[in-house]
């Protein structure tokens, strides 16, 4: 990674914007821009260290652009450029010198939609590690992360069977599994329950509060009751401005902001 | 504007807690003229308003938590359920003790009292107002009436101190009278209770407001 000096995060507000000391992430008047239409604005604020932040707001507000700007996967698309700065640690993610694949090792990603490759259960796994140039034990690589993925009971006797053959809740860990063997340090899920059912969506909440402990975990959810349910932090996003962002429990208990207010409410969205 | 259907059940449940508080502070006035008069013959009426009063608190009480339990409210909204179990408790012994002040009247009916009775029906009167005021606070989410309404319970102390003087210079001139000089003891006490309960409410309301606990009239 490239070497930069980070300045410290200048808060829009401070009584909004909860000021989070040594964050491993750090927006600093980050906007995104789709050609010209800015559908992040000026975002500053920091990430905890091995915590769950959610980032919620209703459909448009820019938090799925503001999460795949975290490991550059929005370099993929065409028109997407960003201003301002996002540090992790204190690299410059956008720094032209930086390899967005190596950064993508140390931020992991799991999407809405469980997508494992048309093989194995054990390949989804041992696959991606040995094409990132995984030198290990690759049969206990593949038992460890899908351990950590709470998956291993259940596929441990069909490891070499096709992974679409498992349910979507167990497709899903098994991407988490995959995404972790990397053994990333920041984990982003993109809507990670939408598709799946209540009994799938509990067993991946209670896998991300156990996952905590070894990673940082960034989260873009739908579903308040699940921001609310599992996150230690949450980032309230709105027509692409960062409205407030505080400890969970505050705001889903007490927010600040009236507009946070009302859509905690579920007045509007 | 989404969750229609809260936003609904949230203003039947005001109403119905609006219901519950006339009928106290009707109780309330009803006792005050019972013993003002030394008239028992209201207690009936009271009792059976109590009666309604109680059935009230626990319909109330059921579709709070049915409310939580299918709409999950969050933030202000939840607050409120969370307070209104406790607003509804302290409204109920607030009906009791209307209930209680009024069987002050069966005492002063079956011997006249030899004093004037101002300061206890003043606290009443005290009682009335504090409860007034805390409901209007709750129905408009007045943080500052909530509090005006709270300052009152020191009135009501000074007086429940002030009449428990009266009543005791009057046991040691008339020691044949303790019987019912107790029994009037009892029920400043009662009134002086209920204003801590009006009190108790009052925090409620500021919690709703404000998201914090915050001791009124410590």
């Amino acid at each position: 990674m490239n070497e930069t000096t980070a300045p410290s995060v200048v808060n829009q507000n401070t009584s909004l914007i909860l000021e989070i000391p040594d964050p491993v992430l750090r927006f600093k008047n980050t906007s995104i821009w789709y050609g010209a239409n800015e559908a992040v604005k000026s975002v500053s604020m920091g990430i905890k260290n091995h915590a769950i932040t959610a980032i919620i707001g209703p459909s448009g507000c820019g938090k799925s652009t503001l999460l795949r700007s975290i490991n550059r996967m929005n370099d993929l698309i065409p028109d997407c450029h960003v201003t301002g700065n996002i540090y992790y640690h204190d690299n410059d993610i956008y720094d032209k010198n930086l390899d967005p694949v190596l950064l993508r090792r140390h931020i992991g990603m799991v999407f809405q939609k469980p997508n494992p490759f048309a093989k194995s259960i054990y390949q989804n796994i041992a696959w991606g590690a040995k094409i990132n140039g995984y030198k290990g034990n690759l049969d206990q690589l593949v038992e460890e992360s899908l351990r950590q993925a709470a998956l291993w009971d259940e596929v441990k006797d069909k490891l070499h069977k096709s992974a679409f053959a498992l349910s979507g809740g167990q497709q899903q860990r098994l991407c988490i599994a995959r995404a972790i063997a990397l053994k990333p340090d920041i984990l982003l899920l993109d809507e990670p329950t939408s598709a799946l059912d209540p009994i799938s969506t509990a067993k991946i909440e209670s896998l991300l509060e156990e996952l905590k402990k070894f990673f940082t975990i960034i989260i873009v959810t739908h579903n308040m009751q699940q921001a609310g349910r599992i996150s230690d932090y949450t980032a309230f996003m709105l027509t692409g401005d960062l409205v407030e962002y505080n400890e969970t429990k505050k705001i889903f208990f007490n927010p600040t902001d009236e507009r946070t207010e009302s859509y905690i409410s579920g007045r509007f969205g | 504007m989404t969750r229609q259907h809260l936003a609904q059940e949230l203003d039947s449940i005001r109403s119905q807690v609006l219901s519950m508080s006339l009928l106290i502070v009707e109780n309330l006035r009803k006792a005050r003229e019972c013993v003002i008069n030394s008239d028992p013959s209201l207690i009936s009426e009271i009792k059976r308003t109590d009666l309604e009063i109680d059935a009230l608190q626990l319909s109330i009480e059921d579709s709070v938590t049915m409310l939580i339990a299918t709409q999950q409210p969050a933030a202000r909204d939840l607050r409120e359920m969370v307070a209104l179990i406790k607003i509804l408790d302290n409204l109920e012994r607030i009906g009791d003790y209307a209930v209680h002040f009024a069987k002050a009247s069966k005492i002063l009916a079956e011997d006249p009292f030899p004093r004037p009775l101002d300061r206890l029906i003043r606290m009443s009167q005290t009682c009335e107002t504090m409860l007034d005021e805390a409901i209007k606070a709750y129905l408009n989410q007045n943080e500052s009436l909530a509090v005006a309404s709270a300052e009152k319970d020191d009135v009501i102390d000074r007086d429940h101190k002030a009449f428990l003087n009266e009543i005791l210079s009057l046991m040691v001139d008339n020691p044949a009278r303790a019987g019912q000089a107790f029994k009037l003891i009892q029920t400043s006490t009662y009134l002086e209770r209920l204003g801590d309960h009006v009190t108790n409410i009052t925090e409620a309301i500021v919690f709703i407001i404000t998201g914090e606990h915050k001791e009124l009239n410590a």
